[in-house]
């Protein structure tokens, strides 16, 4: 079954390229057909025998610089020039600029570009959409291309990735901006994955060598971004005993890890943590990368720096007390990718993973024979976590409080935002704020 | 891609305007020497075929530069500038069509400028800029310069500004005014440029005010010139002055476009200024300060960290303004050049410690950054500071206005004028005040401590 992915915005767009960049390299150098063969299929569509593959991919932007970089480039794969929609002037940051006024605009053009890929596509299961939060086009358009999805793909499950900005500025209405994308997100998408700028950048800086100036561009961030979106996204497979591998779909992982709809929030990880160069010299054991794995998981970082080993679930220490700072899960999808896989090593340490709702198993295992960027054995989790929703707290706190004097909102009022749709926003968001501070308490 | 269109007014905004021209088209020289005339060069200029005087797209694949007129309209109301500015290096750049020119001037009178001209003129004002914008293929901006302190600039311009809001409302304004010095040699400046103030209050979207005072001590700072070139000079070496001068301003107005029209990681386009940094309608002026200063002859290698410490001195203000003295409500760096975003990062981290920002916006900053770099310089940095600190430059236009104005001084001048009315000035005045009030009140608010809403 295949994915179609939307990239709206600029970051949408940038990112989106370093995706199916990483996949077409990492599939390239495999030998193995079939399996090659899958991963094409999930990714990618060719028209003939011969020619390069063309991403299944929708480029939307409001201004064309970055579309026609993507178009332009020449690599082993295309984008279709057919399935981008681009208009002249960009959304300004505002977020009812790109979701009504270029949303109700360009909604036809966007729903022909996604049948151009869709009409390409046999089997279509899931729609990923990268956009940005703090931005015009990604936030609001992005969001109104999930209303769209859910009109003209009834069947397929929503998949969004979207990236929060430095929380220190990049945009100075971003919390509004950020506000108003997750609550109607919330309201259309199955399923949202959250990269933060922030904690992307210090992992990048974790990977500089030690006598590198610290100079890093969107483009160390976005490979990594793109890192453990693909090493979550690329085919794996459910290994029981005595049996076939059975493959595992992009929608199965959605449902798994998005049981309830009140909790849409995800989060990525991966290791081990380590720079492209060093990674053919690296040596790890399956049991390592499986105990950082889980502790980050645990400390809801992304580095393998700074663990505190102290915080583990109740049933590892001994003890009655639940640790209150320990991240609680509702699920998890782990992906080990590698030949040596040892499989009940790695069930048997993230079945301690500290559950809401311990009754039920809540981690799902998917296993890759195959290598992940020349590294011999990789892991990589994305979960759904109390801690996914930490940031809700301070936005609402900095967004109330900007909404109260009232600063910006006639930027919005120009586009038809009145006050209203805001206290809506304000509304839902606490409630999924209120939620997963339940899963900690 | 979009386009933008300068309107350059008096004899001052004009000045600017020939050297924001010859720089804009050395710029995109430099880039992009091929010849091709890509949607870049198009945001300022148009590609005309003079065999057929036809209109030629920036189309894909771009089609060569034939000859280049810029999306400008020009408009004075004496013969002296804009005919040596026809007759200069970029004269070529201009049609007549695009010229609205008279020959006595508006002796220093906002009310002449405004009133007497802006009625005889303003058809001719409307059609031309109309033929402009229809030469777009989508027109985002205006840039209207003029100075605030004479009759021409303050009152035909600001009136031009009133009739492009009036008929051309979708597109933003982007107003550059020119405050005369304390010591300006105009005695009635005060009064010209608080009337002006009160139209650009309200008809321009963004206003990025610059002092000939700031400007002239950034010139004195970087030039290598042994003679004090502002006071006491020939006539030649002060009009050397005024073009370094006038070319910081357009150094201004390229950095601002430079993100919109060429690639970057992370661009900023036009309208995303106007969306960031003015929170409310009535906080629409940006104080711009530049890093590294601009000299052709010596060009500066300061380290890149210095340079964003540098954009929050005041000597590389091109509007003083005591920045301790405010708060921020919001604050841009544009950036160009090979500079990446973790040296911005680490730079507005240290930067913020010492800033103080209006309470609902303690983290109001837009960045932007745009991978060419302008003419001879590795990276540069532009701010645009939003800050209640402008109030106090307002505050000293006030007591000099004050002092005329209490009086009723040269005030005849300006009744003498059909259309003038006492009451026009009054309301200007009131407005000024108005405008410091509106500040006052932002720098003295306290959180509003209302409750969230409650949800189960």
């Amino acid at each position: 079954m295949s994915a179609i992915f939307i990239q709206v915005g600029q970051c949408g767009n940038q990112l989106g390229e370093a995706i199916f960049e990483r996949v077409h390299n990492e599939v390239s150098d495999i030998s193995d057909r079939s399996f090659s063969e899958t991963c094409f299929k999930r990714f990618f569509s060719t028209t003939t025998q011969e020619s390069e593959p063309i991403a299944n991919a929708v480029l939307v932007d409001m201004e064309k610089k970055v579309i026609d970089k993507c178009l332009s480039k020449s690599n082993r794969w295309y984008y279709n020039p057919r399935a981008c929609v681009v208009a002249k002037q960009g959304s300004g940051n505002n977020w009812a600029n790109g979701y009504c006024n270029f949303g109700t605009e360009m909604e036809e053009q966007i729903a022909d570009a996604v049948k151009v890929i869709s009409n390409q596509i046999a089997n279509l299961s899931t729609v990923i959409i990268l956009m940005s939060s703090a931005g015009g086009t990604g936030s609001g358009l992005g969001c109104k291309i999930t209303e769209i999805i859910r009109d003209i793909l009834p069947g397929a499950l929503i998949l969004n990735q979207v990236v929060l900005p430095f929380s220190q500025g990049e945009v100075s209405v971003q919390g509004y901006n950020i506000l108003l994308s997750l609550s109607a997100l919330y309201q259309n998408s199955d399923s949202i994955t959250l990269s933060q700028n922030d904690q992307y950048q210090g992992l990048c800086r974790r990977l500089l060598p030690n006598n590198g100036k610290d100079c890093i561009s969107f483009n160390e961030i976005n490979s990594l971004m793109s890192s453990h979106l693909a090493g979550i996204l690329l085919p794996s497979s459910i290994i029981k005993e005595e049996e076939e591998p059975v493959q595992i779909e992009i929608d199965q992982v959605i449902e798994h890890l998005v049981p309830h709809p009140a909790y849409k929030l995800l989060s990525c990880r991966m290791m081990p943590v380590v720079s492209e160069h060093s990674r053919e010299f690296t040596n790890t054991t399956w049991d390592m990368l499986s105990k950082y794995s889980r502790q980050m998981l645990f400390q809801n970082s992304i580095k393998d720096e700074g663990l505190l080993w102290n915080i583990r679930p109740a049933s590892e220490t001994g003890t009655c007390n639940r640790q209150t700072s320990i991240n609680r899960s509702i699920s998890n999808f782990v992906v080990c990718r590698g030949s040596k896989t040892l499989l009940p090593q790695i069930e048997d340490r993230y079945s301690v993973v500290d559950m809401y709702r311990d009754d039920r198993t809540k981690v799902m295992f998917g296993y890759c024979k195959h290598d992940f960027g020349k590294l011999d054995k990789s892991v990589f989790v994305m979960s759904n976590a109390a801690q996914n929703g930490a940031f809700l707290e301070k936005l609402l706190v900095d967004s109330w409080r900007k909404f109260n004097a009232k600063a910006f909102l006639y930027q919005y009022e120009n586009f038809g935002l009145g006050s209203d749709w805001f206290l809506d926003s304000f509304n839902i968001m606490e409630k999924v704020n209120l939620d997963y501070r339940a899963i900690s308490s | 891609m979009t386009q933008s269109i300068v309107i350059q007014v008096g004899q001052c905004g004009n000045q600017i305007g020939s050297q924001f021209w010859a720089a804009a088209l050395k710029e995109h020289g430099n880039h992009d020497s091929s010849g091709y005339f890509s949607e870049s060069v198009s945001s300022f200029f148009r590609n005309i075929d003079s065999r057929f005087s036809k209109n030629l797209p920036a189309s894909h694949p771009p089609s060569k530069i034939q000859r280049l007129k810029a999306r400008a309209v020009l408009i004075d109301m004496e013969e002296g500038v804009l005919n040596n500015l026809i007759h200069s290096e970029v004269g070529e750049l201009f049609t007549s069509a695009e010229l609205i020119k008279d020959v006595s001037g508006a002796g220093n009178n906002w009310a002449t400028g405004f009133h007497y001209y802006g009625e005889l003129y303003k058809e001719h004002i409307i059609d031309s800029i109309r033929k402009e914008c229809e030469l777009c293929d989508c027109l985002q901006s205006f840039f209207v310069l003029h100075s605030m302190g004479g009759g021409t600039g303050s009152g035909l311009g600001t009136k031009t500004l009133s009739l492009i809001a009036e008929y051309f409302p979708e597109v933003f304004r982007f107003v550059i005014p020119v405050y005369p010095s304390a010591d300006d040699d105009v005695i009635t400046s005060p009064y010209n440029t608080t009337l002006a103030m009160k139209q650009i209050s309200e008809f321009g979207n963004c206003i990025i005010p610059v002092e000939n005072q700031a400007l002239a001590a950034i010139c004195k700072q970087t030039s290598t010139a042994k003679v004090d070139t502002i006071k006491h000079t020939v006539v030649d070496v002060r009009e050397k002055a005024f073009n370094r001068m006038n070319s910081l301003v357009s150094k201004v107005i390229l950095d601002i476009t430079a993100s919109a029209r060429f690639d970057g990681s992370m661009n900023v386009d036009i309208n995303e200024i106007s969306m960031n940094l003015v929170p409310f309608p009535r906080a629409n002026y940006l104080i711009p300060a530049i890093a590294p200063l601009y000299s052709p002859k010596i060009p500066q290698q300061r380290h890149l960290d210095a340079i964003f410490s540098d954009v929050f001195n005041s000597s590389n203000q091109l509007c003083r303004v005591d920045l301790r003295k405010g708060l921020y409500l919001s604050c841009a760096l544009l950036v160009r050049g090979k500079v990446q975003v973790s040296d911005v990062r680490r730079n507005i981290d240290k930067l913020s410690e010492n800033m103080n920002f209006i309470y609902w916006n303690a983290e109001g900053w837009k960045t932007g950054l745009c991978s060419v770099p302008p003419i001879k310089q590795q990276y540069s940095v532009l701010s645009l500071a939003n800050t209640t600190a402008i109030r106090y430059t307002f505050e000293e236009l006030r007591s000099r206005v004050s002092k005329l104005y209490t009086r009723k001084a040269h005030l005849h001048h300006y009744l003498n004028v059909d259309g003038m009315d006492i009451d026009q000035v009054q309301n200007a005045y009131e407005d000024l005040s108005d405008q410091i009030a509106f500040y006052d009140e932002m720098e003295t608010a306290k959180p509003l401590e209302i409750a969230r809403q409650k949800v189960f």
